[in-house]
């Protein structure tokens, strides 16, 4: 009971803050789809000043944070007029909160979770933190991993549970929901036609094993991927539709990714700059989203450089001071926007150089690293991931490269980089290996959303282009 | 209807797409790695099984994980302990018997993962599902083999 109503307060603090703080940048339906992570992220937030500060991390001292949260996104409604567009959508958002209660009480009700070793190695963390007995050799579990999945899970133990049955469903269900509103509305086409276009969608992905696997799997993956979709959804969108608000918000779903997963900033970084490539946007918008997401984040890693071990197992300083460039890279680079490069090719270009040159130092390691993860996907990954690999494969095939899509670079250079950089990753660490808990298996969980969001546009402009006519 | 490339094209996908949903229904109905219905007290019993243990020796589902994952650290030449309850309780297996070696070769199983220090405890964690299996333990080892009646 504790553990629904947990995420239904999570929820109403992200939609309520969300709504007033990123007005203009969607509708309220997205922000009710995104309710669970917009407040998942105000709550880390607060969590993490705590821990920094070294105040008791108490539920008094969450809730006067997030009343004063609260209280602060009312007096934005209110000098906003947010509130209005609010109760034109009142049904809808109704509908989504009332799905979102039907699979938590399904998901509670048949007790449906899987852990494995590091889930329990993050519930260790997650119970340090809420009983406040944050020793050196817990504290430096922060450098191991992303901090959102305990710092969150830690609650749990204020109500005398170990662990929240349903914080992974409930990202589970925002990103079936996202990804089922965004293709909707990028979609063309009578209302009909997008519906059944969009629930085919959502059925590809919303089926898949590995998918509904890590819907109960505690772990980080299905977080990242419910934090990435929105925001490379909406750094589209803002290209699409031309407005900035739709890339601040898309800056605060990176924001929030970026605590998913240690190396997640790398793969935000990414995104970014390609977006550059389009040179939508003035230098200017650019820095005014990006400044609170760098500077932030450059705190956080700051901080994280005071208690990671010099040659730490995951994080070790250097690593910690390279995140902190690609944090505040981005910002900084903005400032080189007025010369209108090509910095989507010149991105591309680099990280395939710098992929060919890792296989040239290292052709053992690194053939073995991406062989594994690739052969993962798509021949011994068929146990967890079905065909869905080869059903990509052979749509992109059909729709062949092709610009029927605005600013569709984003979408598809991005997701090329990202598969380069987990590759390249595959070069400071241990190759990566067969399975399905191999890393970059996992990361690819992140990826798969996008992918399928970018091909089902692709292919609704397809059917127009030959059928319409 | 006439029968175009286009619409060939869009049978195929069709049909492509049938075959995937069909591929997923039938992974969830069959996998062996299918999503598992744990109580919610799972994890507090395994915390709580470790709490006296300074290492502790766990088995699982060998599906999981894979034997290529082989991280050895010095921390390993430590003593070892199994807690036969959560053998008993996480693995299925049915005989557990934990008895001290003494002689012959002393060796950490190959497909063992050993985890970094958490909260103070050692953790290595042996995959498996063979419910008949024989631990044999001395101060700095664990030895695990197919039990033999």
């Amino acid at each position: 009971m504790m553990a629904t109503l947990f995420v239904l307060l999570i929820w109403g603090l992200g939609f309520v803050t969300s709504t007033a703080l990123l007005k203009g940048a969607a509708s309220p339906v997205f922000f009710a789809w995104t309710g669970f992570l917009s407040g998942t992220v105000i709550w880390l937030i607060g969590s993490l000043i705590l821990v920094v500060a070294r105040i008791e991390y108490t539920p008094l001292h969450m809730v006067i944070w997030s009343s004063a949260v609260v209280l602060l996104a009312f007096a934005l409604h209110f000098k906003r007029n947010a509130w209005k567009s609010l109760i034109a959508e009142w049904n809808k958002i109704t509908l989504v909160l009332v799905l979102l209660v039907a699979v938590l009480v399904l998901f509670t009700t048949l007790s449906f979770a899987y852990g494995s070793f590091d889930s329990y190695e993050q519930m260790l963390l997650a119970q340090d933190l809420a009983r406040n007995q944050q020793t050196d050799s817990t504290i430096i579990q922060f450098s191991l991993w992303g901090v959102m999945l305990p710092v969150i899970h830690a609650a749990a133990f204020w109500f005398g549970d170990q662990f929240f049955l349903t914080l992974q469903p409930a990202f589970a269900f925002s990103l079936i929901g996202v990804f089922g509103y965004m293709v909707y509305i990028s979609l063309n086409g009578s209302a009909n036609r997008r519906r059944w276009l969009t629930g085919f969608a959502v059925l590809l992905l919303g089926s898949n094993y590995f998918i509904l696997f890590q819907a109960v799997y505690i772990h980080n993956s299905m977080l990242a991927a419910a934090y990435l979709l929105p925001a490379v959804t909406l750094l589209w969108r803002a290209h699409v539709e031309n407005n900035p608000n739709a890339l601040y918000a898309a800056l605060f779903f990176l924001f929030g990714f970026a605590f998913t997963r240690t190396e997640s900033v790398m793969f935000a970084a990414l995104f970014i700059i390609i977006a550059w490539g389009t040179n939508q946007f003035s230098p200017r918008v650019w820095q005014r989203a990006l400044l609170p997401y760098a500077i932030l984040l450059v705190a956080w890693h700051i901080w994280l450089l005071t208690i990671v071990p010099a040659e730490g197992d995951i994080l070790s300083t250097n690593r910690v001071l390279i995140l902190i460039a690609t944090v505040a890279g981005p910002f900084l680079g903005s400032f080189a926007l007025q010369l209108q490069l090509r910095f989507d090719k010149l991105l591309l270009s680099m990280l395939t150089a710098a992929f060919v040159a890792a296989v040239l130092f290292n052709p053992n390691h690194m053939l073995l690293s991406t062989f594994n993860s690739i052969s993962n996907l798509l021949r011994d990954g068929f146990a967890w991931w079905g065909i869905i690999w080869y059903f990509a494969l052979g749509l992109l095939i059909v729709l062949r490269p092709k610009r029927s899509v605005s600013f569709g670079r984003i979408l598809a250079y991005g997701i090329i980089a990202f598969f380069l950089l987990t590759w390249l990753l595959g070069s400071q660490r241990i190759p990566y290996r067969l399975g399905w808990a191999d890393s970059s298996n996992r990361m690819f969980t992140h990826i798969l959303p996008i992918v399928l969001f970018y091909l089902q546009i692709r292919f609704g402009r397809w059917i127009e282009g030959k059928f319409d006519r | 209807m006439k029968l175009t490339i286009p619409r060939l094209m869009l049978i195929a996908l069709g049909l492509l797409f049938t075959l995937v949903l069909a591929t997923n229904a039938i992974l969830l109905y069959y996998n062996p790695n299918s999503i598992q219905a744990l109580p919610e007290s799972s994890l507090i019993d395994l915390a709580a099984a470790s709490e006296s243990l300074s290492h502790v020796v766990f088995f699982g589902a060998a599906d999981f994980y894979n034997a290529e994952e082989i991280r050895l650290s010095p921390e390993v030449m430590q003593t070892l302990h199994v807690d036969e309850q959560a053998v008993r309780r996480y693995s299925g297996i049915e005989e557990v018997i934990v008895v001290p070696y003494a002689g012959g070769r002393i060796e950490i199983p190959p497909h063992a993962r050993v985890y970094p220090r958490v909260a103070g405890i050692d953790i290595t964690f042996i995959p498996t599902t063979n419910p008949h299996l024989q631990v044999l333990i001395q101060d700095d080892s664990v030895i695990v083999t197919e039990y033999v009646e």
